[in-house]
């Protein structure tokens, strides 16, 4: 163990101080280079498929999903079906589709996308207030992160925790030179690369003379240990206990993929072609990353229930096939991703309140009156206190280890998917224009119905709840839209025409 | 080899026909 402390040390060590290099020389002098960078333009298509790949690989699913196999078994591998065919099948609906409408609206967030969209600022709020929900997806990092330190570097969670907070809370400030589409595509790349490699290296320890015989063998070890291991439904598993449960998470990656702002990156892409080919590689990319979750397979059979928390199976296995200096790597390797996940989220968290909720709606409804000049220097404090504070927040929530570090983070996403997904789909697919007041309902209606469903334990899965629930918001603004025009036009005398 | 690991490899690879197909359609 010595030897992998040592060589995360240096490595970590090595990662930071080229970060710092980093983010000195592109805040000095890079400004116009990162300025492009982010800016879109003439990005190529395949660098672009990666870093939406990057979206969905972070250091808490490297961990997590593994971690999900790992307790309980085969089953599992329904959440590697989910990813490749929901998050896909969304993509392909709704990058075209936004493609046309994103063309007059030049809108950066989700608030200001739906709050232009629909003119309502009661949804640019809550929609902005929604998103803190992503504070459970940095808490997830965190946790993440702090496993790491823990098992590689013999700390105690808790101080580990403290550290990858107060990393990540640095590195915010100093600016995130990570922060940008060719370090997500990097990331991207090497997730697919060490994901290729366990499920590889797999195959290798376990060689029977053949595919089928050695996958063979890794399933009768599993069943071995319990038979639910290679059950299609477990029953004692969180996520995948039925044929329903499948179906919400199939449902929920697609929600996940039809956020329509992360198709800003889709926006510089000159064609349609082009279009195809970023979808095409993230798929592939997608799909290769996602095999790391064969590695909580190997783990359970190979070393058994022996993990100390389901989420270090994946480290216990890698400790397991592979050299100290693989190790380290890997380490520092999810240590990166925690940082570059996260940082993306602060800035969209601070922007949320500096520019959605006090600029574009305290300011401008003059409920704070103050001169233009004096607006954008609060609004600058305003995404400069945000930053501690969220990073406090999200170190609270997992103050206690949470069981799975895979739920943490889908607590987030799934309320965010229940509270946005019915105006944002209307938004997208509606022949007429749903009324405003329809979208704010769905927007209480699915959050509400989320919360209750995951909190009371009536749905025990994050991904079935938030799937459930963004069924009820998608029909709460249908069924308010037919409501409300049923209404104005009796009373009018006449049905309001309202493009789309 | 068992059921879950038929639905594993089948599955994906109907997906991938099923996203190949559309992405021929759709976008080339």
């Amino acid at each position: 163990m010595d030897q992998i402390t040592l060589y995360t040390w240096i490595g970590f060590s090595v990662f930071l101080v080229l970060m710092l290099v980093v983010g000195y020389l592109s805040s000095k002098k890079m400004k116009s280079i990162r300025d492009f960078a982010t800016g879109g333009g003439t990005l190529g298509p395949y660098v672009l498929g990666f870093s939406f790949a990057a979206t969905y690989l972070s250091a808490a699913t490297f961990l997590g999903y593994p971690g999900w196999s790992y307790e309980w078994g085969l089953s599992n591998l329904w959440l590697f079906l989910a990813i490749i065919a929901g998050g896909p099948i969304g993509v392909l609906m709704v990058a075209k589709k936004v493609r046309k409408l994103n063309n007059g609206q030049k809108s950066l967030s989700l608030p200001d996308w739906l709050g232009d969209f629909y003119k309502s600022d009661i949804l640019r709020v809550g929609t902005g207030l929604i998103l803190l929900f992503n504070i459970f997806y940095i808490a997830a990092q965190f946790v993440a992160g702090a496993k790491i330190f823990e098992y590689l570097l013999g700390m105690s969670y808790t101080s580990g925790l403290l550290l990858i907070a107060l990393i990540v809370v640095i590195y915010v400030y100093a600016g995130g030179a990570l922060a940008d589409i060719y370090t997500d595509a990097v990331q991207a790349f090497i997730m697919a690369i060490a994901g290729i490699g366990i499920f590889i290296s797999g195959i290798v320890i376990f060689w029977k003379g053949g595919i089928s015989d050695t996958f063979a063998g890794i399933s009768h070890e599993l069943a071995a240990q319990n038979e639910n291991l290679v059950a299609v439904f477990n029953p004692e598993s969180l996520h995948f206990y039925s044929i329903g449960a499948v179906i919400g998470a199939i449902v929920i990656q697609w929600a996940f993929a039809s956020a329509p702002h992360l198709f800003n990156k889709v926006l510089g892409l000159k064609n349609e072609q082009d279009l195809g080919k970023m979808i095409a590689t993230y798929v592939v990319v997608a799909a290769l990353s996602v095999l790391v979750l064969f590695g909580g397979l190997y783990s359970r059979a190979a070393l058994g229930d022996t993990a100390s928390a389901a989420d270090l199976a994946l480290m216990d296995y890698i400790i397991w096939a592979f050299p100290a200096i693989v190790v380290a790597l890997f380490g520092v390797v999810i240590l990166a991703a925690a940082m570059s996940t996260t940082d993306g989220i602060f800035v969209s968290i601070s922007t949320v309140f500096a520019n959605d909720i006090f600029l574009k709606f305290l300011v401008k409804r003059n409920i704070v009156k103050v001169s233009d000049e004096k607006a954008e220097k609060i609004a600058f404090q305003i995404s400069r206190l945000t930053v501690p504070f969220i990073g406090l927040l999200a170190l609270l929530i997992v103050i206690r280890p949470p069981e799975y570090m895979g739920d943490v983070m889908w607590i987030g996403i799934s309320g965010i998917a229940a509270g946005t997904m019915g105006p944002i789909l209307q938004a997208v697919y509606a022949k007429r224009k749903a009324p405003a007041r329809a979208a704010e309902l769905s927007m209480f209606v699915g959050l509400g119905s989320y919360l209750f469903l995951y909190f009371t334990g009536i749905i025990p899965s994050t991904m079935s709840a938030g799937a459930v629930s963004v069924f009820i918001g998608i029909a709460t603004i249908n069924i308010a839209s037919w409501i409300l025009r049923s209404a104005s036009s009796s009373e009018m005398g006449a049905a309001e025409e309202g493009g789309s | 080899i068992n059921e879950m690991l038929s639905i594993w490899l089948y599955g994906f690879i109907i997906a991938l026909i099923i996203i190949g197909f559309s992405l021929w359609k759709w976008y080339f």
